[in-house]
C-alpha cells in the first residue's frame, strides 16, 4: 500500500468521524471543501462528494443537501478530481466535479446550475492561496467580458473568467457602494449594478458574476462567517 | 363688400353683413321649394358686352347661392366639415370637395350616460353645386364647370389637382346661362401667416412658457417652397393673399399658387361647443375661482353621465339639477372634478423660487398639511419601503446565557415626482410602519450536534409593530427633479425609529411583540431555522392583515418623533399604502412571498451577537423591467397610466385576486431572504437615492430621476396641459382637515386621463363602463373626462399676472384687463397669442362688459367667447399631410427654459411645459434624446414627417371626427385598431416615435393582464410598457402644444364660382369667375339672440329663433375678387 492510499485512507477515516465532531469540530485536519451553491440543480438534492480510484470504483467522502444561496459546512476531501454525484440505480453519477487545489488546506467551492440544470459548474478557490482574510471580498467573473468593480472608492478591473479579492473601502457607517459594470464588445463600461450594501469584519463575502443574457451580466452575494483557518 | 381682406383686428363692415345675411334668407326659400331655374339677372341685349355681364352676374347669384348653402349647412354650431376622403367617401365625393355632417351632440336627455353607441355619421352634403342629389338637392346639367386649373395651383400641381364642379342651368326670361361652385375649407389646411408679428405682441415677448401650450405661429417652414422663408416684422398681418405671400417670399408668379390645398391666409375658428350646439366657455375664468366655490362638482358619474353644471348669466356654476349626492360605489361615484382641476390651474402660484429656480416646498407640520388644498401636490410620493428582519443575540445578564431576539430595519424611498425640485421643510414627518409578519419561527437549535430547541414561534397580533420616522431636518431636505431618495432607520426609540437620508441600518430595534422562545443559549449552540409562511388567518379579521407600508401624518401636530409618544396625535392617518390582504389560501400571497426561508449558513450563537438580517419585506411600486432572478421586482404592466395619480399606490382594497389587485395599484409585495447581508433597492452613494423608472438597476433603464409629472410655471393654456394634473375622482377630505385627500377614487386608478386614450385593461375593448366588480370593471376615465372637457371649454388665459403667480421666468404681469386690452386695442396680445379680437362690440364696450375693474367678471365665464376668434384654427379632418406637418412644426425652433433659468432652442420640442430642468444626475451630462425617464421630446424633421403622414392615415380610416372628444377619445366602435387608442397616440406610434419604447422586452400584452378583460391592448401598433413615461410621446403632448388651435369644423371657407351665358342653343357666349373669402363669425344671423345663447340657456327654456336654429351664426364676405380664364380653365 503506497504513502498516498494510506494518506487517503486517513483523509477518510478522519472525514467519516467529523459529523460526529460537530460542523467545527475538526476543521483544521485534512482536505477538506466548503460548497457555496450560487444555485442549485433541485432543492435540497441530495449530493454526495465522491472520487475515483485508479480502477474507476466511486469512493464516497461525505454527503450534504444543495439548496440555492447556501454554504455547506466542511466536508472531508482528497486530492485530486473530486466529484459531486447524485445516487440512480444503486451507483453514483457525476453531475459535476473539480479538482481539489494542490497543497490546499481547505478549499471553497462554488457551484452554479448549469444551464438545463442537469449539472453544475463549478469554480475552486483555495482562500489561503487567494488571500481571502476576512473583511474582504472575493470576486469571480465567469463571464466572457472583464468587469469593472467598485466597492466603496477601490475600483479594480476583473478579466473574464477570473478571480480576484479585493477589501472594500467602507465608509463611516460600515457600508460601502458596490457597482459593477461589464465591458462590452466595443470597450464601453455598461453599468450593471449598484448597490449600498453592508461590509462586515467578520465575514468573508463572495461575489459572483454569471451571464445573463438580459442583464449584460449578473451579480449574486453571499457572506461567509464561518471560520476558514 | 371689402376688396381686400382687413386687419384682423379692424372692425367687420356690420351694415353689409345684414344685407347678405336678408338676400341669404332670400335666396334659401327659393332654393327650398325648388324654384331654381329662375335668376334675378336681366339683360337687355344679346351683345357680347351683355353676355358677359349676364355671365358675371350668374357667378354671383352662384356665390349667393354658395353662401346660402354654406350658412345653412355650417352656420349652426353643430355641425362638422371634412374633406372627401375623411373616413368612408360619401355619395358622389370627389377630392378636394367639402363634405359637411352633423356633429356628435350629446344625449338630449341629461340623465342619460353618454356611450359609444351614441356616435352616429349622418352626412350632409357636399358644398358643391350639382352634387347632392342624392340628399335631395337640385340635379345638374351633367356639364361641368373647371373652377381651379393648374395654373391657379402651385408649381407642380397636376390635372389631379384641379377643381370640377357640376353645373346648374339659370335662366332668365330669354337669356339661358349655367352656374357652379365650388367651397373649400381653409380650416383644413394651415395657415402659414398665423399669429402676431413680432411688432405686434407689444407688452408681451414671446415666453416659452406660454408659447410651449400654444405656439405664436404655424410652421410654414414645414413648405418646401417656404423652407427658406422668414417673415420679416409686419409681413404677416398684410399677407391677405397667397399672392402676397410669394411677393414676399421672393417666389415668382406661381410660387405657392394662388389657391393652395395645403396652405392658406385664411382661417380663423369661432370657439364652438359642436357637441351642445353653443359657444365654448372659458376654463379659466372658472378655475381661478376660489376653491370653495369649486368643490363637490364632478364633471361625470362613473357610468358616464355628464354633469351638465347650471351657469347663471352671472356666471354662477352649480351642479346639474338633480345630481346625486356623493357615493363611493356604484354608477353614481364622481369622476373627475373641477377642484382637481383647479389645483393643476393654480399650481403655478404655489411654486417658490431660488433665483431662476423652481420648486414646490412642503408646508411644515402636520395639521398644516391635512388642511392644504394642495396637499395632493405638495406631497412626495412612496415608491417603495422595505423591513429587514435580523436575528440577534444577546447576553442576558441574569443568566449568563444568551436569548435569541428579531430586530427589524426599515428602509423608505421617497420620490419627488416634478420636474422641479421639492424642499420637504423642517417640521414635517412622515412615517411609515408594518404590522405583523406573516411567517413561522422553527427553530432547530443545536448543541453538541443534537437539537435542544424545536420550538415554533409567531408573532403577536400588532398592528404597529415598527414606525420609520422621516423628520423635516434643519435644514429643510430638498429632492431634485424626479429623484428618488431613500431613508434609512438610525437610532431609535422602541419601535419608533428616526430615519435619515441614506441606507446605513442599524441592526433595527428590538421586535418586544415577538417573544422567539429562544433562551439560555450557549454561545457555541449552533443556529439553524426555517420562516414558513403562514398558510391561515391566525388573529381573525384583524389578525389577516400582514404587513403595511403608509405613510401618516397627524392633524394633531406631529413634528418631531417624540410626538409619537402621544398615542391621541398618533391615530390618523393621512393615507397608507400596501394593504395586504391575506384571507385564506389566497393566491396573491402564495405567488409573491417566499414559502420558506432558511438560513445561508448555520452559524454558532456567538455569531448573532451582531445582527443577521434573515427577511426583507418589500412593498414597491412596479417599474418597467424586472430584474429577475433576483427580484422580483417588476411585472409587466403600465406603470405609467395605471395606478393612483397621486400616490406610487393606494392600498390593496378593490380586488380580491392578486393580479388585478397589482395592476390596479402597480405595488409589488414580497418577501425574500436576505442571506446576512443587508441590501436594499438603496443604491448611490451612501445608499442615498434608488433606481426606478426602467428597472432598479442602471442597465434596465433604471435611473435616479425619474419625472412622471411636469408642474406649470404659469396658468395653462391649453387642456392638453392637464395631463399632469392629479385627477382620478378625488373626492373625499381628511376628517379634520380640507384638503383632497387619497382614499379611494372611481375604480380603476388611472393616471394621465386627460388627453390620452389607452384602452383599460379592466373592460372591454369595447367598452367605457362596466359596473366594478371584485375583479374588473369601473371607468375609463380618459374617454369620460375627454368627453366632458375638449368640446365645451377652453382656456383663455386671462390671470391676474401680478403678485402671486408671478416668477422670474414668467414676464407678463399685466392685470386681466390690461391683457384683453391690448387684445382689444391692438396693442398686444393675450398669453396665448393666436388668439385674435372679434368686434362683436368696440374694445371700451368689451371691457365694461367683461371687467370689473381689472378683474375678468364671472360673466365672463359666458361671455368671453364672442370677442374671440382663434387665429389659424385648423379643422383635425384634414387630410393632408402638408398642412398636419406645417402644424406640427408650430413648435419648431422653440425655445425652452433649462435649468437656472437660460432659454434654450431645441428643433421641434414635444412634451413639456415650457420648462425642461436638466434632471440628470450628473449636473455636467448633457441633455439627450435617449433619455427616457426625465427628457421632453425634441422630434426631427423626418419624425415630424413621418408623424404627419401617419396622422393623415388615421384621418383617413377614422374620419369625420363628429366632436373634438371624438378625435381626442379612443374609438370603442368594434374596430381594434380604433378600439386601442386614440387616433394621435395611434399614429405616434405607427410612425414609430416612440419605437425605442418596444424593443425586445419592453411591450406589453393583453394576456399580462389576464385574467383582466384587458381592452384592446392587443390591437396596439406598439403597445410599450412604460407608455406615459417622461421620454414616451403621448398624443396628450402632442395636445399641449397643439390644442388650443384644433377644432373639428372650419369657419373659414374659399368659395369659387362659375357664371356662363348662353343663347338660345346653348352655346356659351360669355363666361365669368369669381372668388369669395367668406368668414364665420360668433354672431347669429337673427340678431334677437345674443352670441352666447343656445336652447336651454341662459333660461332652461330658452330657445334659438328660428332663423338661428336653422342658419346658425352668421357668415360674412372677407374678400371678394373676380378671376380670370387662367386661374379656373387655364387659358
Amino acid at each position: 500500500m503506497s504513502h498516498r492510499i494510506l494518506l487517503k485512507f486517513a483523509a477518510v477515516f478522519l472525514g467519516l468521524l467529523l459529523p460526529a465532531m460537530g460542523q467545527t469540530g475538526a476543521t483544521k485536519v485534512g482536505p477538506r471543501v466548503k460548497f457555496i451553491c450560487v444555485s442549485s440543480l433541485a432543492e435540497n438534492q441530495q449530493i454526495i462528494l465522491a472520487s475515483r480510484d485508479e480502477k474507476g470504483a466511486w469512493q464516497e467522502l461525505g454527503t450534504v443537501k444543495l439548496r440555492s444561496s447556501m454554504i455547506t459546512d466542511w466536508l472531508p476531501a482528497l486530492d485530486g478530481e473530486l466529484h459531486l454525484a447524485v445516487r440512480k440505480d444503486n451507483t453514483l453519477k457525476s453531475i459535476g466535479h473539480f479538482s481539489y487545489p494542490a497543497a490546499a488546506r481547505c478549499a471553497l467551492v462554488a457551484l452554479i446550475a448549469g444551464p438545463e440544470k442537469k449539472a453544475f459548474e463549478t469554480h475552486v478557490f483555495d482562500p489561503a492561496h487567494i488571500g481571502f482574510d476576512k473583511g474582504s471580498l472575493l470576486i469571480s467573473n465567469s463571464n466572457p467580458q472583464a468587469a469593472v468593480v467598485s466597492l466603496g472608492t477601490n475600483t479594480q478591473t476583473v478579466g473574464a473568467g477570473k478571480e480576484m479579492v479585493l477589501k472594500p473601502a467602507l465608509e463611516g457607517s460600515g457600508m460601502y457602494r458596490l457597482m459593477v459594470s461589464y465591458v462590452d464588445g466595443s470597450g464601453k463600461s455598461v453599468p450593471c449594478y449598484d448597490r449600498q450594501v453592508s461590509g462586515n469584519p467578520d465575514s468573508r463575502d463572495m461575489l459572483f458574476l454569471l451571464p445573463d443574457k438580459a442583464l449584460g451580466m449578473r451579480v449574486f452575494s453571499l457572506p461567509l462567517f464561518s471560520s476558514i483557518d | 363688400m371689402k376688396p381686400t381682406n382687413p386687419s384682423p383686428l379692424d372692425p367687420a363692415p356690420r351694415g353689409f353683413a345684414l344685407i347678405v345675411t336678408l338676400s341669404l334668407m332670400m335666396l334659401l326659400t327659393v332654393i327650398a321649394v325648388g324654384l331654381l331655374s329662375l335668376s334675378a339677372v336681366s339683360l337687355r341685349t344679346s351683345s357680347q358686352g351683355q353676355a358677359a355681364a349676364a355671365a358675371r352676374a350668374n357667378a354671383r347669384l352662384a356665390l349667393m347661392m354658395a353662401i346660402g348653402e354654406l350658412q345653412k349647412e355650417m352656420g349652426p354650431d353643430s355641425r362638422i366639415s371634412a374633406p372627401h376622403d375623411a373616413g368612408s367617401t360619401p355619395t358622389g365625393g370627389q377630392p378636394r370637395w367639402t363634405a359637411v355632417y352633423d356633429a356628435w351632440k350629446r344625449p338630449a336627455d341629461p340623465a342619460t350616460a353618454e356611450t359609444p353607441a351614441d356616435r352616429t355619421l349622418k352626412f350632409r352634403g357636399w358644398l358643391v353645386s350639382g352634387a347632392n342629389q342624392a340628399m335631395g338637392g337640385p340635379p345638374g346639367t351633367g356639364e361641368i364647370a373647371k373652377l381651379v386649373s393648374t395654373k391657379s395651383l402651385p408649381v407642380g400641381a397636376t390635372a389631379a389637382d384641379e377643381i370640377l364642379a357640376p353645373m346648374h342651368a339659370v335662366t332668365s326670361g330669354n337669356q339661358r346661362g349655367s352656374i357652379a361652385w365650388w367651397t373649400a375649407d381653409e380650416g383644413a389646411k394651415a395657415k402659414i401667416n398665423a399669429g402676431a408679428d413680432a411688432s405686434a405682441t407689444g407688452a408681451v415677448a414671446s415666453n416659452p412658457l406660454f408659447d410651449a401650450q400654444s405656439p405664436p405661429h404655424v410652421g410654414h417652414k414645414a413648405i418646401k417652397a417656404l423652407e427658406a422663408f422668414d417673415w420679416k416684422p409686419g409681413q404677416r398681418s398684410i399677407a391677405i393673399t397667397n399672392g402676397v405671400v410669394n411677393l414676399a417670399a421672393d417666389l415668382g408668379n406661381r410660387g405657392v399658387g394662388n389657391l393652395n390645398h395645403d396652405i392658406t391666409v385664411h382661417s380663423a375658428g369661432v370657439l364652438s361647443d359642436v357637441r351642445a350646439g353653443s359657444l365654448r366657455r372659458d376654463l379659466t375664468n372658472l378655475l381661478t375661482r376660489p376653491i370653495a366655490e369649486l368643490e363637490s362638482k364632478p364633471l361625470y358619474l362613473a357610468d358616464g353621465r355628464m354633469n351638465r353644471f347650471q351657469i347663471t348669466e352671472n356666471g354662477a356654476v352649480e351642479n346639474a339639477s338633480p345630481w346625486p349626492a356623493f357615493t363611493s360605489t356604484g354608477a353614481d361615484y364622481w369622476g373627475i372634478n373641477l377642484e382637481e382641476l383647479h389645483l393643476f390651474h393654480q399650481l403655478y402660484r404655489e411654486v417658490e423660487w431660488d433665483g431662476s429656480v423652481p420648486k414646490l416646498v412642503s408646508k411644515s407640520n402636520s395639521n398644516e398639511m391635512a388642511n392644504d388644498r394642495f396637499f395632493l401636490y405638495r406631497n412626495l410620493t412612496l415608491d417603495g419601503v422595505q423591513f429587514m428582519y435580523s436575528l440577534q443575540s444577546v447576553l442576558n445578564g441574569s443568566t449568563g446565557k444568551y436569548d435569541m431576539r428579531m430586530m427589524i430595519d426599515g428602509m423608505c424611498a421617497l420620490k419627488n415626482p416634478y420636474d422641479v425640485a421639492f424642499e420637504n421643510q423642517k417640521g414635517l414627518a412622515y412615517s411609515f410602519y408594518t404590522r405583523r409578519l406573516l411567517y413561522k419561527l422553527t427553530w432547530d437549535i443545536k448543541r453538541g450536534g443534537s437539537t435542544i430547541n424545536s420550538q415554533n414561534s409567531i408573532q403577536e397580533n400588532n398592528f404597529n409593530t415598527f414606525t420609520g420616522y422621516i423628520e423635516g431636518l434643519n435644514p429643510a431636505f430638498t429632492l431634485q427633479p424626479g429623484e428618488l431618495a431613500v431613508f434609512g432607520s438610525s437610532t431609535g426609540s422602541g419601535y419608533n425609529v428616526n430615519v435619515r437620508r441614506g441606507f446605513v441600518p442599524s441592526g433595527g430595534v428590538r421586535m418586544t411583540n415577538w417573544d422567539l422562545k429562544a433562551t439560555g443559549l450557549e454561545a457555541d449552540d449552533t443556529v439553524d431555522f426555517r420562516l414558513n409562511r403562514e398558510t391561515g388567518p391566525l388573529y381573525g379579521a384583524n389578525g389577516s392583515w400582514g404587513y403595511y407600508a403608509s405613510r401618516r401624518a397627524s392633524t394633531q401636530g406631529i413634528t418631531k418623533i417624540s410626538d409619537l409618544d402621544n398615542a391621541a396625535a398618533n391615530s390618523k392617518f393621512m393615507y397608507s399604502v400596501g394593504l395586504l390582504e391575506r384571507p385564506p389560501a389566497n393566491a396573491f400571497v402564495d405567488q409573491m412571498l417566499a414559502p420558506l426561508i432558511e438560513p445561508p449558513e448555520v452559524l454558532k450563537v456567538s455569531a448573532f451577537t451582531t445582527p443577521k438580517p434573515v427577511l426583507i419585506t418589500n412593498n414597491l411600486r412596479n417599474v418597467e423591467q424586472d430584474s429577475a432572478p433576483s427580484g422580483p421586482d417588476a411585472f409587466p404592466s403600465r406603470p405609467y397610466l395605471s395606478g393612483s395619480p397621486y400616490m406610487g399606490d393606494n392600498g390593496l382594497s378593490k380586488f380580491s385576486t392578486w393580479k388585478p389587485d397589482r395592476i390596479a395599484n402597480q405595488t409589488l409585495i414580497t418577501v425574500e431572504p436576505m442571506n446576512y447581508q443587508y441590501r436594499t433597492i438603496a443604491a448611490g452613494a451612501g445608499g442615498a437615492n434608488a433606481y426606478h423608472g426602467g428597472g432598479r438597476q442602471k442597465n434596465l433603464g433604471g435611473s435616479f430621476n425619474v419625472i412622471t409629472r411636469r408642474v406649470p410655471l404659469a396658468a395653462p393654456l391649453s387642456l392638453g396641459a392637464f395631463e399632469n394634473a392629479i385627477a382620478a375622482g378625488h373626492n373625499r377630505r381628511f376628517g379634520g382637515g380640507t384638503a383632497l385627500s387619497g382614499t379611494p377614487v372611481p375604480p380603476p386608478y388611472a393616471t394621465k386621463v386627460i388627453g390620452n386614450s389607452y384602452s383599460s385593461p379592466f373592460l372591454a375593448a369595447g367598452e367605457v363602463y362596466r359596473t366594478p366588480t371584485d375583479t374588473d370593471g369601473g371607468t375609463d376615465h380618459s374617454w369620460m373626462i375627454n368627453n366632458a372637457l375638449w368640446d365645451s371649454w377652453f382656456l383663455s388665459g386671462i390671470v391676474d399676472g401680478t403678485g402671486l403667480g408671478s416668477n422670474p421666468l414668467q414676464t407678463d404681469s399685466r392685470t386681466q384687463r390690461a391683457q384683453f386690452n391690448d387684445l382689444a386695442k391692438g396693442t398686444g396680445t393675450l398669453r396665448n397669442s393666436r388668439f385674435l379680437f372679434h368686434p362683436h362690440r368696440s374694445p371700451d364696450d368689451a371691457l365694461d362688459e367683461l371687467f370689473d375693474g381689472d378683474t375678468l367678471k364671472y360673466a365672463a365665464l359666458n361671455n368671453l367667447t364672442k370677442y374671440l376668434l382663434v387665429d389659424g384654427a385648423f379643422n383635425v379632418n384634414s387630410t393632408s399631410q402638408a398642412a398636419w406637418k406645417a402644424l406640427l412644426s408650430s413648435v419648431r425652433d422653440q425655445e425652452l427654459i433649462v435649468n437656472g433659468g437660460a432659454k434654450q432652442k431645441f428643433d421641434y420640442p414635444y412634451g413639456t411645459l415650457g420648462y425642461a430642468a436638466n434632471t440628470s444626475s450628473d449636473p455636467l451630462k448633457p441633455w439627450t434624446k435617449k433619455d427616457d425617464w426625465t427628457g421632453l421630446r425634441d422630434l426631427s424633421e423626418l419624425e415630424i414627417d413621418a408623424l404627419a403622414s401617419a396622422i393623415v392615415v388615421e384621418v383617413k380610416a377614422r374620419g369625420p371626427f363628429l366632436s373634438m372628444a371624438d378625435f381626442v377619445n379612443r374609438r370603442p366602435d368594434g374596430r381594434p385598431e380604433h378600439q386601442a387608442l386614440g387616433a394621435l397616440q395611434a399614429a405616434i406610434d405607427k410612425a414609430g416615435l416612440n419605437a425605442r419604447f418596444t424593443t425586445t422586452g419592453r411591450t406589453v400584452t393583453a394576456s399580462d393582464f389576464s385574467p383582466l378583460p384587458g381592452g384592446g391592448i392587443s390591437a396596439e401598433p406598439a403597445p410599450a410598457r412604460s407608455a406615459g413615461a417622461a421620454g414616451h410621446l403621448t398624443q396628450a403632448r402632442l395636445l399641449t402644444a397643439l390644442g388650443p388651435q384644433i377644432a373639428v369644423r372650419s369657419d373659414t371657407f374659399i368659395i369659387r364660382t362659375y357664371g356662363d351665358a348662353r343663347d338660345s342653343s346653348g352655346k356659351i357666349l360669355a363666361r365669368a369667375w369669381c372668388e369669395a373669402v367668406v368668414q364665420r363669425v360668433p354672431e347669429y344671423v337673427d340678431p334677437s339672440d345674443r352670441p352666447e345663447a343656445h336652447d336651454g340657456w341662459p333660461q332652461p327654456a330658452n330657445k334659438l329663433s328660428t332663423a338661428n336654429s336653422r342658419f346658425g351664426r352668421r357668415f360674412e364676405i372677407e374678400s371678394f375678387r373676380w378671376l380670370d380664364s387662367k386661374e379656373t380653365v387655364g387659358s
